[in-house]
């Protein structure tokens, strides 16, 4: 065991500790897909990334070709999910919401998050003045609802999409820099950031290193719960034309639409909606189990 | 029989954690008799908690579950009692005190509403009638002004008068039995000695039953009839607390009394000494297996005296600003105030003292974890106040700090082996290729196994996890090492053995230590030197046999006087109850505390003068 210990440490001598080898890596996704749920919500997000990347291909009819004759008929051979107002095919229309859909959420999600965390950690850590100022902009936009800021935001710069997702993710950049702001508040107390202090280590190292690895549960549970989110916010201003403009299909703005029917043709915003739900599982999922499978305390080394 | 107010019949209780069943408690069985003080106690772990709490039905189901034997009281078996009947008996006719006062009181709630609240549940009383009987309780727990508090709320009291709060909601039915779990433990001493006497009058007037459940041998001395001590989940020994201190029969109980420090027992003694009979092996879970007397081994007097010493400390003041909003000044802590010291190399200088006195402030101004507001910090002749971030950067390597609380001072997201060779790689202290080896040279110094550097924080207990916060300390062969508080979040038994390492440590690399404790017979066992602290000055300062064996300050005196003394034959006689509170260090912004010189009385020997 211990002449064990040794030879498998002199094989990779300079990864020791720091540098994972190839091998771990492996070894540690081999544990992540070793629970049925991970594998099961990974290939539900692979296989919404596949009908984003693959809409035109899979979709059996042209999303805009309009058919009046054929009008909110029901679900059928021909058309799977029915056909919306204008008689087109809805199945053709949600496969290629995916791809507006899912690129916008991501985008937003992933733009909000990178800047929302960077000044919450900013502004958790270094407090005082820093801190005052990135607050009171941030309690700024939080006095303003979300709708009404991203309305006047697209009304300003027009609308395309790279402003959409700017509209969009002002609001998670603010939620996203709470939350982180509040965890880091309570990690720079403990102990162990002290001993970083008392180590001599650099403000950079000890916040990217240090502190932020810690707070990576609230901010994952946090990102999944505003996919759905913001995808419903694209529709309400694509709903006041803003957003993504028509005839281009989005989840969210086939949902609005179809409330007026929901009585007697139900499918317009049922099945849009049954993939928002599944877009939504699949994140939620899949966030868990990443967050799980990062805690170090799930794990057991041998 | 009729004597027996409570029986505990070959209970056991287990804890189903997903699907993993640990046995908390192992068929143990123990009574109570009227009027009796019953003191249970053990280490972490042993289930002394998990027993007493099971009396109540208290403990959480599931993942909790009393798996076998009978509580019997009278006439009933707890047990088998449905939950409306376990919730008349709760807090009538048994009741219980918890150990943190700072979270047991509802906030929101006066503390006349709390106490009437048991009232009106128990006895159906008026609004009126129960506000009168909660205030006489309140007198009985001598609240001072007690009208007056009825309408206050827990945030305006100490945490010494919040447990004579949670006494008297736990009297206020008179019930026949009193469960205390570790009443005293998150407590000051002077506020300790106070609470003990006070559950020992109420005890004499209400004639009940007490179960205490306690770590602390001290305490048990002071307060027992008899005693059980409880080792993982099993009884091993029960007897009258006089058999169990001087003729302990089982072999755990002899090596849990050797390894509690008597406060005392270094009379005469110039230097240090380590613990004598641990057997390094209850690290891993084995009992502590020891036949051999209490024995005291010294340490190689190591101490050079040069010039400069290697710690200089003068006149270093730290203080907090209170601030309302926008950011104005309303007030300020003075945690450190005027202090000045000197540490030599291979010398340990304790500071003790209660909690609030600013004896950890004291320990991070002197490293600048805690930007100190003035004063002179010299470490080997140089001063390092006026440094910048980057200048401090070699001094680092000179000053480590081990902290106290071993769950929170490691990150849970690194291996053992990163946390200790983290400090290493970014001081360069050795080449990448000898890394490795001397990181496995340092676990296997501070007692860890080189298979045990790839596992994380968690998979450690709270005594091999400090080992780890002193392999970090050491990986950068510091000159000074500011122990805040080190030893006092561990077992007696781990204790001692984080004790003796560290010694071992200083023996062989001459380390100095800064020995911050509320501990006093801790810092008697392993101080060169004592600073006693209050409200953020040093109080008293000189060798160890002079400050603890020649006393001079009111403070140092009523300081030893308040710490039970694990031997039941110097019980104290009579019952003295003390409520004075330690005054506030928060003061207004006008106030400017004078500048008083510690006088020196014999060489060495400095006291602060007082009226």
């Amino acid at each position: 065991m211990k002449a064990d210990f040794k030879t498998k440490n002199k094989k990779n001598e300079s990864d020791f500790l720091y540098r994972k080898s190839w091998d771990e890596f492996l070894e540690s996704l081999k544990n992540f897909f070793g629970k049925k749920l991970n594998i099961f919500s990974f290939s539900l997000v692979m296989l919404l990334i596949f009908i984003a990347i693959f809409a035109p291909l899979l979709s059996p009819h042209q999303f805009d070709q309009v058919n009046p004759l054929n009008a909110l008929a029901p679900p059928s051979l021909e058309h799977f999910m029915g056909t919306d107002t204008t008689g087109r095919d809805i199945f053709s229309r949600v496969l290629h919401g995916t791809t507006t859909s899912l690129s916008l959420a991501l985008t937003t999600i992933i733009f909000g998050l990178v800047t929302g965390v960077t000044l919450g950690a900013i502004s958790g850590y270094f407090v005082g003045i820093v801190d005052e100022i990135i607050m009171r902009i941030v309690d700024v936009f939080m006095s303003i609802p979300g709708v009404i800021l991203a309305l006047a935001m697209v009304a300003i710069l027009g609308p395309s999409p790279i402003y959409l997702v700017l509209a969009l993710s002002i609001r998670r950049i603010i939620q996203f820099a709470r939350v982180t702001r509040g965890v880091v508040l309570s990690i720079k107390e403990l102990d162990y950031i002290s001993a970083c202090h008392a180590l001599g280590m650099s403000h950079i190292r000890i916040v990217f290193l240090h502190i932020l690895p810690n707070c990576i549960g609230p901010i994952i549970v946090l990102s999944t719960v505003l996919i759905g989110n913001v995808i419903l916010m694209e529709s309400t201003l694509s709903f006041l034309g803003l957003g993504i403009q028509e005839p281009t299909p989005s989840w969210g703005t086939m949902i609005a639409k179809g409330n007026e029917f929901l009585t007697f043709a139900p499918w317009v915003s049922v099945s849009p909606g049954i993939f928002l739900f599944l877009t939504m599982i699949a994140f939620n999922l899949l966030g868990d189990g990443v967050r799980d499978h990062l805690d170090p305390k799930d794990k057991v080394s041998t | 029989m009729n004597n027996v107010a409570l029986e505990v019949k070959n209970l056991s209780v287990e804890f189903n954690v997903r699907g993993k069943i640990t046995k908390a408690v192992s068929n143990v069985s123990w009574h109570v008799n009227k009027g009796e003080t019953l003191a249970i106690v053990g280490e972490s772990g042993s289930g002394k908690s998990v027993s007493a709490l099971s009396i109540l039905k208290l403990i959480p189901d599931p993942p909790g579950k009393i798996t076998s034997g009978s509580i019997n009281f009278q006439g009933a078996n707890i047990v088998e009692s449905s939950d409306r009947e376990i919730r008349d008996i709760r807090g009538k006719k048994i009741s219980m005190i918890f150990q943190e006062p700072m979270t047991s009181l509802n906030p929101l709630m006066t503390i006349g509403n709390q106490i009437s609240e048991v009232l009106e549940r128990h006895y159906n009383l008026s609004k009126k009638e129960s506000y009168e009987k909660a205030k006489k309780i309140l007198d009985l727990v001598q609240i001072p002004d007690s009208k007056r508090w009825l309408n206050g709320y827990p945030h305006e009291m100490s945490g010494g008068m919040r447990q004579r709060v949670m006494i008297a909601m736990a009297l206020v039915c008179e019930p026949t039995i009193l469960i205390a779990d570790e009443p005293t433990t998150a407590l000051d001493v002077t506020i300790q000695a106070q609470i003990l006497d006070l559950i020992k009058k109420l005890q004499m007037d209400i004639g009940m039953s007490v179960v205490f459940i306690t770590h602390d041998m001290g305490v048990v001395a002071e307060i027992a009839d008899r005693v059980i001590v409880m080792l993982r989940g099993e009884k091993v020994e029960e007897g009258t607390v006089s058999e169990i201190f001087h003729n302990p029969k089982h072999p755990y109980t002899k090596a849990l009394l050797s390894v509690v420090p008597k406060l005392g027992s270094m009379k005469g003694r110039p230097l240090p000494a380590k613990f004598s009979n641990i057997d390094v092996k209850r690290a891993e879970g084995d009992d502590v297996v020891s036949t051999k007397k209490n024995e005291l081994i010294n340490v190689k007097d190591n101490v050079k005296k040069t010039d400069p010493p290697i710690l200089e400390v003068e006149n270093l003041t730290t203080r907090f600003y209170i601030k309302s909003g926008f950011g104005f000044k309303k007030g300020k802590v003075h945690a450190v105030e005027g202090v000045g010291l000197s540490l030599q190399e291979g010398e340990t200088l304790g500071i003790v003292g209660e909690s609030g006195c600013g004896k950890s402030t004291l320990g991070k101004s002197i490293i600048r974890l805690v930007e100190p507001t003035s004063g002179k910090i010299k470490i080997r002749g140089k001063e390092i106040i006026s440094l910048s971030k980057n200048e401090m950067f070699s001094i680092r390597k000179d000053v480590q700090i081990v902290f106290q609380d071993p769950y929170s001072s490691l990150n849970p997201r690194l291996t053992a082996g990163k946390i200790v060779s983290e400090g290493m790689r970014l001081h360069k202290v050795c080449k990448e290729e000898e890394l490795q080896e001397r990181l496995i040279k340092i676990f296997e110094r501070v007692g860890l196994s080189e298979f045990q550097i790839n596992n994380y924080p968690h998979e450690f207990s709270g005594g091999q996890r400090q080992r780890i916060g002193i392999a970090r300390a050491l990986s950068l062969s510091p000159k000074i090492i500011i122990a805040d508080e080190a030893v006092s979040a561990l077992d007696v038994s781990i204790q001692a053995q984080v004790v003796n390492l560290m010694m071992e440590l200083q023996e062989e690399y001459g380390l100095s230590y800064l020995f911050i404790s509320h501990d006093m017979a801790v810092i008697e066992r392993v101080c060169h030197r004592v600073a006693v602290m209050y409200l953020g000055e040093i109080v008293e300062l000189g060798s160890r046999g002079q400050v603890f064996e020649n006393p001079q300050h009111p403070y140092t005196k009523k300081l030893m006087k308040a710490v039970p003394v694990a031997d039941p034959n110097l019980r104290k006689r009579e019952l003295n109850i003390m409520t004075d509170e330690i005054p506030s260090a928060l003061k207004p912004m006008s106030y400017e505390p004078e500048k008083v010189d510690l006088i020196k009385i014999e060489e060495g020997h400095f006291i602060k003068p007082y009226l």
